[in-house]
């Protein structure tokens, strides 16, 4: 065996690499000061942060001169479009993310490097698991971001609910790993012996059992991830103890590198109707249930969780059509859903975070006259809210109308039917807060702390970037697909 | 030696055993134990899988017992935020059963 590393492996490593070392750079930078300045906003930590994760998003292009989609590092990884492209969202949201960071911890008088250099450690393993193409990368990535992500959840150690949360989702999280692992450990055996993706589509028949168990194991220990309905129990508890920020990472960049790495693995592998069907159920009761809880959330975040859920079982429905075999067409609607939905969720929670360190609450009442006190954050958040409920104009609506239309062409029509019904009952619960913060009479007990400009600059490019998908959605429609054509080369 | 059946029930044994563990059991440490159980449970699987396959296949093919060690890895890592998780909510509530969690909503 040769050890070389060729240049294509190294550009490929290099986004990932260039995370994990500002993440370290930052611990180290940070030794030795004194938390007695916890209430400062540590301007250069988030520096440092934002410069690493540009220079990652520039390593991105750099390789874009030519995508080399063959097998790196022994099959272990591969640098195809479809994964850069999940590099790119996991990127960007962690620039705004980062971004956002400074002023909210100062306000929460909890500011210390780690929060930094954990968003850095699981944006990296978040890069390395959309383009991981081999059992072992898989499962290592996808533990490395969670438990970089069990301590985010946990992250205000004096608050009762961010521990409680944390411990839930901890428990609940490596629970559901030990199926993920079992189904893998299932898949090696069924195949012969093979780690890779493509030496495992390439020897696997769909007929044997102990194949279709494991398939199935690992895609609950997906659906874990993303919040599908019989394994969601965790979401809107962790999202309510949370710190709001990591709610917001959280449902962004792990939902899209889970659906990134779970759409590659069913794309290889198929599955068979049997488990089309189950994934068609869990899409099913994923948006009903997901809505319909929803309805009567009177708190933001725990709003946003039902909310979370919903859009997971929305995306369920590309992969039903991957798995019962019409997967190259349908799946183009991956990439773009998760991009518009990133961009959408950061202005939400952009307004969340400045709504929660104004008031150190997150009811909808406290966004009560919004409008009069704050335009402009009143404008970005109903822009989100209507893009999520899927209202023309958006990038929301594009990002429907897309699976909608794939589940229709590929022979799923109770799907996009019940999924339309389900955005509609959505768009009651979406509304609520419009309604709070254009009709209202502002409530006097809201304390006009201005916004950060990190807040107010993500709120602004979030809610700007929704609606240009939504007007101009052609470029990167065009680039999804060509994005999943070339995942099979 | 031992045929693959045989070793792969006793898997499925301590499998079933660390999900039992999990679900049943109020003591967290408990808990965290089992959950160590069941990734190793895995472990023998994979090691298993591994020696079968590995006759056959050329040299160099071993990705059950690399896949092993990785998963080792992952475990002593999973144990230590759980540990250190625990520790914050012992020095919060003085308790590590899982029912003083519960208070959250529910």
């Amino acid at each position: 065996m040769e050890l070389t590393i060729s240049r294509a492996e190294i550009l490929a490593l290099l986004p990932a690499a260039i995370l994990f070392f500002t993440g370290l750079m930052q611990l180290f930078l940070d030794l030795g000061k004194s938390s007695a300045n916890t209430r400062s906003e540590k301007t250069h930590l988030a520096m440092i942060g934002v410069t690493g994760i540009l220079l990652a998003l520039a390593s991105l292009f750099i390789q874009g001169v030519e995508p080399s989609s063959g097998a790196l590092y022994a099959g272990a990884m591969t640098d195809d479009l479809f994964g850069r492209m999940g590099a790119g969202v996991i990127i960007i949201t962690a620039l705004f993310c980062s971004l956002m960071a400074g002023g909210y911890l100062a306000s929460s008088g909890n500011n210390r490097a780690e929060f930094h250099s954990l968003i850095c450690f699981s944006g990296g393993a978040m890069v390395l698991l959309c383009q991981a193409t081999n059992l072992i990368s898989i499962f290592v990535a996808i533990e490395t971001l969670s438990l970089a992500v069990y301590v985010l959840a946990g992250y205000f150690k004096n608050h009762q609910a961010s521990s409680e949360g944390a411990f839930k989702y901890f428990v609940l999280g490596a629970f559901s790993s030990g199926f993920l692992l079992l189904g893998m450990a299932f898949v090696y055996g069924a195949s012969g012996g093979s780690i890779s993706l493509a030496d495992i589509a390439a020897s696997a028949t769909h007929d044997d059992t102990l194949f279709a168990v494991g398939t199935f194991l690992m895609v609950i220990g997906f659906g874990f991830k993303v919040g599908a309905v019989p394994f969601h129990s965790w979401v809107p508890d962790v999202y309510q103890g949370a710190p709001v920020l990591s709610v917001g990472w959280m449902a962004v960049a792990v939902k899209s590198a889970s659906f990134f790495a779970l759409f590659r693995f069913v794309l290889f592998t198929g599955g068979g109707q049997i488990l089309a069907q189950i994934l068609a159920a869990i899409a099913v009761v994923t948006m009903l249930l997901g809505n319909l809880a929803a309805l009567n959330q009177l708190s933001l975040k725990r709003m946003l969780a039902y909310s979370g859920i919903a859009h997971t079982g929305y995306l369920l429905i590309p992969l039903v059509l991957a798995v019962s075999g019409s997967g190259a067409i349908a799946g183009a609607s991956i990439p773009f859903y998760l991009i518009s939905y990133a961009v959408t969720t950061l202005a939400a929670f952009g307004v969340i975070v400045a709504i929660s360190v104004a008031t150190d609450r997150d009811d909808v009442q406290d966004l009560n006259g919004l409008a009069r006190t704050r335009p402009l954050l009143a404008l970005g958040f109903t822009v989100a809210l209507l893009s999520l409920a899927g209202v023309p104009l958006t990038s929301g609506f594009i990002g429907k109308l897309m699976i909608f239309s794939d589940a229709i062409e590929g022979g799923f029509l109770h799907l996009a039917l019940i999924g339309i019904v389900a955005s509609l009952i959505s768009i009651y619960y979406y509304l609520r807060p419009v309604v709070a913060m254009w009709f209202k009479e502002p409530s006097t007990s809201f304390d006009l702390i201005p916004a950060s400009w990190g807040v107010q600059f993500t709120v602004a490019v979030c809610a700007i970037a929704t609606v240009a998908l939504g007007l101009f959605p052609d470029w990167l429609v065009n680039l999804s697909k060509l994005s999943v054509h070339a995942i099979l080369g | 030696m031992f045929s693959l059946p045989s070793i792969l029930y006793l898997s499925a044994l301590l499998f079933c055993i660390g999900t039992y563990g999990v679900l049943a059991r109020r003591n967290i440490l408990i808990v965290l134990m089992s959950l160590e159980l069941m990734l190793n449970a895995v472990n023998i699987a994979l090691v298993a899988f591994g020696r079968v396959h590995a006759l056959g296949a050329p040299a160099g093919e071993h990705g059950g017992q690399i896949f092993t060690l990785m998963v080792l890895a992952v475990a002593a890592a999973e144990a230590s935020i759980g540990l250190s998780l625990l520790l914050v909510i012992w020095r919060r509530w003085q308790s590590i059963d899982l029912r003083t969690l519960c208070r959250l909503n529910n």
